[in-house]
């Protein structure tokens, strides 16, 4: 199938080339009348035939005009149509106004449809431009470095992984960290909801192509409608819709590569350096010629198995797709179905997704409408096992002794590992492939929504939705590897379920008194629940690796089941008003309940407060050609944070145990009944300007309180707890963001550059009775940021003996590392990132480069530890840094002399940490989009291929394969993220 | 359930107001009972009795650390130096107040107090079920109780002999409740163990339970050994001779070394039972002993040869080979239902009794006693094939007699550390069986023989604050 596809890709491309025509090009930008804002998507054809293109994010369009006469018509949902003749102009700028019939067209999506929002409060868009066709499974990847105050990091090159998402910085301790995701206007589930696969994130069950844009809500103003769940801000995703006119087709096709990324060439010892090495460090340990002989003879150097050359591979990406959007007055659709596969560049790592798509939108009348979004998709994923795991092709590569062989020189046979000197005891080539880790994810998203209008501008809306999740995990464990010996083999199954039912009932009014205040205001109710039930089981004893179903499992070996609930009952209201179109207000309040919160405490009130002021609609500056916009805005308001847990407020007894086979209760829940979310009042300031018609810029100034922050407090064990849950924390978060959009060059050659940065400071502002919060190589402590390194600081070698060193904290030095004292000498958040786009586009050439950066936030490589261990990890290999060591008195070196002894010398120290700051070419893009007179003949009204580039620079002094990681900073075997390549077509007609 | 909630959802969102939004965002878990429901009924108790059960299985406490860690501390056990690092702070009395297993010990000791002490408070709201039956579970949570708070006041505090029972003891909680009681003295908390235990064998009127639960013998025999640390002797006696004991006999000889490989021996009166689903893999009891395990904690030669020639018993010290090491290993818990290292320890079985009887005899001293101390003793050696002691044998070498063969008898059970001291005993260590050259010798009345009240608790406990055992900071 795959391959016919390819095929027909082929020919379709070969008639194309054939056909040619006298054509010009035509560019413009398409702008809302009353905001001047660019507006995305709008259809533009050439009247009377049937090529046409959408306009980008920016309101920008490109198109090919058959000659003078021809006239362009642009169309946009909710918006007049308008026709414009070409005449001999070469750019040509568009004014659109709204609909007087707007809404029986207007699509609904969230709860509040006013543009206002966006007026008043800090939300971040970035659109499809920018999503479709990178080579990577997950918006939430895609998405990093494209909108200031939005860090999002993926600490694991596994495809299909999970990326941490943080917006305004970290606003929790022990709560919920990630935002909530509304995606058609729903609330959905997202995360990780696998138990066994090191790493899964939900949305990457979401086809990036389908998504129109996705708005980060940030500010009170934008949030505050989702109340209790809105504190770590909202990621509004839209996906596709059709729009009136004739039906367009599109094909898409990318096929590319991955592969490790290396910028700091790091590499591990060769048999010889390693034999040699190690003879060192027994020699060091008093150890004579003999020892040396027996434990690391130099005929070792014989055999050199490049275990890191084995782990990882060239992994493919492939995506292939269809979708089709149009309509008429009454109906309009989009759908799509599409596959995506990428192997990882880790062994036995691998994600596919399957995924459909139906939006449909109906009126049958002015007064009624209703609409119907369909997701179904499905994926598969193949997990390479986690770092700390034996097995791991991490740890393995790593660490494997380089005289181990893979395969048996005699016959070829991969060997099986036991009888390795490595101490994985392991040969994770063959392991990997035979013990795979899987998730199967089944997701199903659908909603209906209907609206009336029961008299002009007051409107009912009632939504309708289910979000089903379905996982089915797989981890087998081969009876032929070092693994599965005791048990002759294991397969554990989990099964679970997991679905969220949604009502919303919103009323909508929306006014325009005397022409001049503008009132527009909702109220609404919505009821929320989430169920989850899973079971597990397992069973060892398998004849061989070649039925792996838990039936033919010998003996049944444990079963398990979870189940769990919350329900969410919320009112809400907002209210917009404006002068004029000149000052703005809207207040928003959400009153939310929910079977979380204790008994004492039940429901929450939430609210916010925005204005601002339209600056550039006043008449002093309406025809300023200098200042073509500027816009003040400020909010105020507060949101809460409920991630805190299903049931944690109840005193609880827990029927996990069991006695003499018999089950068996203890209490394992102490009564907490006054617990409750946590807290967030966030105050925001922003600028909105552009100059020339031709810059825009924003800036924002925020500041983050987060309060009632959930603490385990300790509490005397007399009780029979250890802790209890209570509302004490605060942390503080403040920052500043800016992103300019310019157009340097317009014309046959237009240049445009986007650039945003954003610079967030965490400070933890109160503990319970100001305690520290040990957090491994981290501490949480008041005053401090909340990712803190708190480590004693290492001074290298002693010059004189070789001994290490620490910092004493009095000036001096101590080879003692129990008389080093603790530190905070750094932490994992980064001063600044931001990310830097420059488009260029020549006729139907573009060329579009982003570069990401993330200046300062530490990395504590513990991985290091473990390769550069001074002697004490004799049996692994060593990274090649361990060459440079103190050899003599007299040498300076931050390596201490090698020795088998203990010396403490690995232990947590500064030594491990390093400057997490890099630049990378996150993406590039060179694309051609074929002149339509080459095309039109063959019935087509877009080609475009293109090549496109992930991470193929980066730039840092971090000495791992990859500086990106997770929110906490540190690295430990973690799989790292790879570069690719990848090519594609895209046909529409 | 899932009908329900499509129903709720739906009239919701169409506005009946047939469901009360209260009622909605009832949700109850689905693996947990609220702790108002939990112990509603006889059946409900007697699932969390076995949480109780399932509290002392923790590794934390009989599940491995209060094993250990008396054998450990005495001259019954040494640590090689290549080791795990599991427990050498025990060997080398070098614990301080940050001491994980300490801290894990008293936790879990308290909240199996927490989990007998909601059972205990709430039987006179549970009706249903027999009286017998609400009795003996009843019962079981008293002696469960008992039996923690004298396991507590044995670690954390000088044994009941230096002080009288005047000194710091623990604090004794009767009700669970987020509280910060202060230390009560060690007689305090001996009179409450008493109380219970007494209660807890009117209470359980057979050993239909034993031995994987406490029952009227399981009770009778604790109190034999809480009465003779308390130098109650003739209430020891009385306790050994209670007729519910009559029902258990000695393993013979030729069966003693293997009786320790299963569940359930002739003279087992108390034991928790391990399932073989239970496995902890290397963290099962025997691997911190067996070759095969961590290995590292190993018999002393000084308790090796305490076996005379043709003792039956001497066979749980056999030769093995860790590595490239020959040494002697403890096989006391080799494995139980094939799994390595799996062993159900016996809390509290016959031949303790009986030693507990022997010795209260002779310490009380006269021919009459005597001689049923040299009868009791003789029970045991004869059992492991040994000849019986003369009837010459009187005073202190009679008791020094009756403690050797305590020793021999009840070694890497978890009793030695405490027997010494109780005593009056130095603990002097030499040679090989000491090979970390520090605090080789502990002195009688020594503070580290009382142990650290955890940091933890100091912290999070204000009224206990002042009360550390001397020592420690």
């Amino acid at each position: 199938m795959k391959k016919s596809l390819l095929l027909s890709f082929i020919f379709v491309f070969a008639l194309v080339v054939q056909v040619l025509a006298q054509n010009r090009t035509v560019t413009g930008k398409v702008t809302d009348q009353e905001t001047g804002q660019g507006l995305p998507g709008v259809t533009v054809l050439v009247k009377g035939t049937s090529s046409g293109t959408a306009t980008s994010v920016d309101g920008g369009f490109t198109i090919s005009v058959p000659s003078n006469d021809a006239v362009l018509v642009f169309r946009y949902v909710g918006y007049d149509n308008k026709e414009v003749a070409v005449g001999t102009q070469s750019t040509i700028s568009v004014q659109l106004g709204q609909s007087s019939k707007a809404l029986s067209e207007v699509v609904i999506v969230g709860y509040s449809e006013s543009q206002q929002q966006k007026i008043t409060s800090s939300v971040a868009e970035v659109g499809s431009e920018r999503i479709e066709s990178v080579a990577l499974p997950d918006v939430n990847q895609i998405i990093q470095g494209r909108a200031p105050g939005v860090l999002s990091t993926v600490g694991s090159g596994q495809p299909g992984a999970g990326a941490n998402i943080r917006i305004r910085g970290t606003g929790s301790i022990s709560a919920g960290r990630a935002p909530l995701y509304v995606i058609d206007g729903v609330i959905i589930e997202s995360g990780d909801y696998t138990r066994n696969n090191p790493t899964a994130d939900l949305l990457s069950t979401l086809n990036p192509n389908d998504i129109e844009s996705v708005n980060i809500l940030k500010d009170a103003t934008a949030t505050a409608l989702y109340g209790a769940r809105a504190a770590n801000g909202v990621v509004v995703i839209n996906t596709k819709r059709g729009k009136a006119g004739k039906t367009t087709y599109t094909v898409r096709s990318q096929y590319g590569q991955t592969v490790r990324n290396n910028t700091n060439d790091f590499r591990l010892l060769t048999s010889e350096e390693l034999t040699a090495y190690d003879r060192r460090v027994l020699a060091n340990s008093g150890y004579g010629e003999a020892t040396q002989d027996f434990y690391r003879p130099l005929s070792n150097s014989e055999v050199n198995t490049d275990w890191i050359d084995a782990a990882f591979q060239t992994g493919t990406t492939q995506n292939h797709e269809v979708s089709a959007s149009g309509g008429n007055d009454k109906t309009r659709f989009f759908f799509s179905a599409g596959y995506f596969n990428q192997e990882g560049i880790l062994i036995g790592s691998e994600f596919s997704r399957y995924s459909t798509r139906l939006n449909l939108d109906n009126n049958p009348s002015d007064k009624f409408s209703f609409g119907v979004n369909l997701n179904v998709s499905y994926t598969d994923m193949l997990s390479a096992s986690p770092g700390n795991q034996f097995n791991s092709p991490l740890l393995g590569s790593y660490t494997m002794l380089p005289w181990d062989r893979i395969r048996d020189p005699e016959t070829g046979e991969l060997f099986v590992g036991d009888t390795y000197e490595s101490f994985t005891q392991d040969n994770f080539v063959r392991s990997s492939m035979l013990n795979p880790t899987t998730a199967a994810t089944l997701r199903g998203i659908g909603n209906i929504r209907g609206r009336y209008e029961i008299l002009p501008g007051l409107s009912y809306k009632l939504v309708l939705g289910v979000d089903y999740t379905g996982i089915k995990e797989e981890d087998y464990t081969d009876p032929t590897t070092p693994d599965g010996f005791d048990s002759q083999g294991r397969v554990t199954n989990i099964f679970g379920d997991n679905i969220t039912l949604t009502a919303q009932n919103v009323i909508n009014y929306s006014k325009i008194f005397n022409d001049v205040h503008g009132f527009d205001a909702l109220v609404g109710y919505e009821v929320q629940n989430f169920n989850r039930e899973a079971f597990d089981v397992s069973g060892t004893g398998f004849a061989s690796g070649k039925l792996r179903n838990i039936g033919t499992a010998a003996k049944a070996e444990s079963i398990g089941g979870t189940a769990t609930e919350y329900t969410f009952l919320s009112y809400l209201g907002q209210i917009n008003y404006n002068y004029d179109r000149k000052y703005y207000l809207i207040a928003n309040a959400r009153r939310d309940g929910s079977s979380r919160f204790g008994a004492n405490n039940r429901w929450a009130n939430f609210g916010s407060v925005g204005v601002s002021w339209v600056a550039s609609n006043e008449s002093f500056l309406q025809d300023n050609s200098v200042l073509t916009n500027l816009r003040i805005r400020t909010s105020y308001g507060s949101t809460g944070n409920a991630e805190i847990g299903n049931f944690p407020a109840r005193g609880l007894y827990s029927f996990a145990g069991a006695y003499g086979g018999n089950p068996a209760s203890s209490p394992s829940q102490i009564e907490s009944p006054d617990l409750r979310w946590e807290k967030n009042i966030s105050t925001n300031v922003g600028v909105d300007f552009g100059l020339f018609n031709r810059v825009d810029a924003s800036v924002d100034l925020y500041l983050r309180k987060s309060e009632d922050l959930l603490l385990a407090v300790p509490i005397s064990s007399t009780s029979g707890f250890t802790t209890i849950n209570r509302n004490i924390g605060e942390v503080q978060n403040k920052g500043i963001e800016f992103t300019v959009s310019t157009q340097n060059l317009v014309g046959e050659f237009n240049w445009t550059t986007d650039f945003n940065i954003s610079a967030n400071r965490s400070k933890v502002s109160k503990l319970n009775e100001g305690a520290d919060i040990p957090n491994g190589t981290q501490i949480i402590r008041e005053g401090e940021p909340i990712r803190s390194f708190y480590l004693r600081e290492w001074a290298g070698a002693d010059p004189a003996t070789g001994a290490p060193r620490w910092k004493d904290g009095k000036g001096g030095y101590t080879s003692s590392y129990s008389a080093a004292p603790r530190t905070i000498v750094g932490n994992a958040e980064p001063d600044f990132y931001g990310g830097l786009t420059n488009t260029f586009r020549y006729k139907g050439l573009e060329l579009s480069a982003f570069f990401y950066f993330v200046q300062g936030g530490q990395v504590y490589n513990q991985t290091r530890s473990l390769l550069e261990s001074d002697g004490t990890r004799f049996g692994m290999n060593q990274s090649a840094a361990v060459l440079d060591h103190w050899m003599e008195p007299g040498d300076i070196s931050s390596r201490p002399k090698p020795s088998l002894a203990s010396t403490s010398s690995t232990s947590a120290s500064t030594r491990w940490l390093e400057d997490g700051s890099y630049v990378r070419l996150r993406n590039v893009v060179l694309a051609y989009n074929l002149p339509s007179h080459l095309i039109s003949k063959a019935k087509l009204s877009s080609v475009r291929v293109y090549a496109q580039g992930q991470n193929l620079l980066t730039f840092t002094d971090y000495s791992g394969f990859d500086p990106e990681l997770a929110e906490d900073g540190t690295e430990w075997f973690r799989y790292p993220n790879g570069k690719s390549l990848t090519f594609g077509v895209d046909f529409g007609f | 359930m899932r009908k329900y909630i499509y129903y709720t959802v739906l009239t919701a969102a169409l506005g009946f107001s047939a469901v009360s939004c209260n009622d909605m965002l009832e949700v109850e878990p689905q693996l947990s009972l609220s702790d108002k429901v939990a112990l509603s009924s006889v059946n409900d108790v007697r699932v969390a009795v076995n949480g109780i059960y399932d509290g002392y299985q923790s590794i934390d406490y009989y599940g491995r650390s209060f094993i250990v860690i008396p054998e450990v501390a005495s001259d019954n056990a040494r640590i090689t130096p290549t080791n795990s690092n599991r427990y050498l702070n025990f060997r080398d009395f070098t614990y301080t107040v940050a001491n994980g297993d300490i801290a894990g010990f008293w936790n879990t000791a308290y909240a199996i107090i927490a989990r007998s002490n909601n059972i205990i408070n709430n039987m006179e709201n549970v009706t249903d079920g027999t009286e017998a039956e609400r009795n003996d579970l009843l019962g079981q949570a008293l002696a469960s109780r008992a039996l923690a708070y004298f396991d507590l006041v044995r670690i954390f505090s000088q044994p009941y002999q230096n002080g009288g029972g005047s000194q710091l003891g623990v604090p004794i909680v009767l009700v669970t409740e987020i509280g910060t009681p202060a230390r009560n003295t060690v007689g305090e908390v001996y009179t409450r163990v008493i109380e219970d235990l007494e209660d807890a064998k009117e209470l359980m009127q057979t050993n239909d339970n034993a031995p994987e639960r406490f029952s009227r013998a399981g009770a009778a025999a604790l109190l034999s050994r809480v009465y003779l640390y308390k130098g109650d002797y003739q209430k020891s006696i009385d306790a050994a001779n209670d007729a519910s004991l009559a029902g258990f006999t000695l393993v013979s000889g030729d069966n003693y070394v293997k009786s320790f490989e299963s569940y359930g021996s002739s003279e087992a009166i108390f034991q928790l039972k391990f399932e073989a689903d239970e496995n902890r893999g290397s963290d099962n009891l025997g691997n911190i002993f067996l070759p095969t395990g961590y290995g590292d904690i190993r018999p002393t030669f000084d308790l090796a040869a305490t076996y005379a020639e043709g003792d039956k018993r001497a066979g749980w010290i056999k030769e093995g080979q860790r590595g490239t090491v020959t040494d002697i290993f403890a096989y006391k818990y080799p494995g139980q239902d094939g799994v390595p290292g799996l062993g159900s320890p016996i809390i509290l079985r016959l031949s303790e009794v009986i030693l507990n009887r022997a010795e209260s005899y002779a310490r009380l001293g006269g021919a009459a006693n005597e001689a049923l101390a040299i009868e009791d003793l003789n029970k045991i050696r004869t059992r492991a094939g040994l000849e019986p002691v003369g009837t010459e044998l009187s005073g202190q070498p009679l008791i020094d007699a009756i403690l050797l063969e305590r020793r021999r008898e009840l070694a890497f059970e978890g009793h030695r550390f405490f027997d010494i001291f109780r005593t009056g005993n130095d603990l002097v260590r030499v040679g090989q069986d000491c090979p970390g050259n520090s605090n080789c010798t502990i002195e009688y009345g020594d503070n580290l023989i009382a142990f650290p009240i955890p940091e933890r608790e100091i912290k999070a406990n204000p009224s206990i604050a002042d009360q550390q055992n001397p020592g420690y900071n």
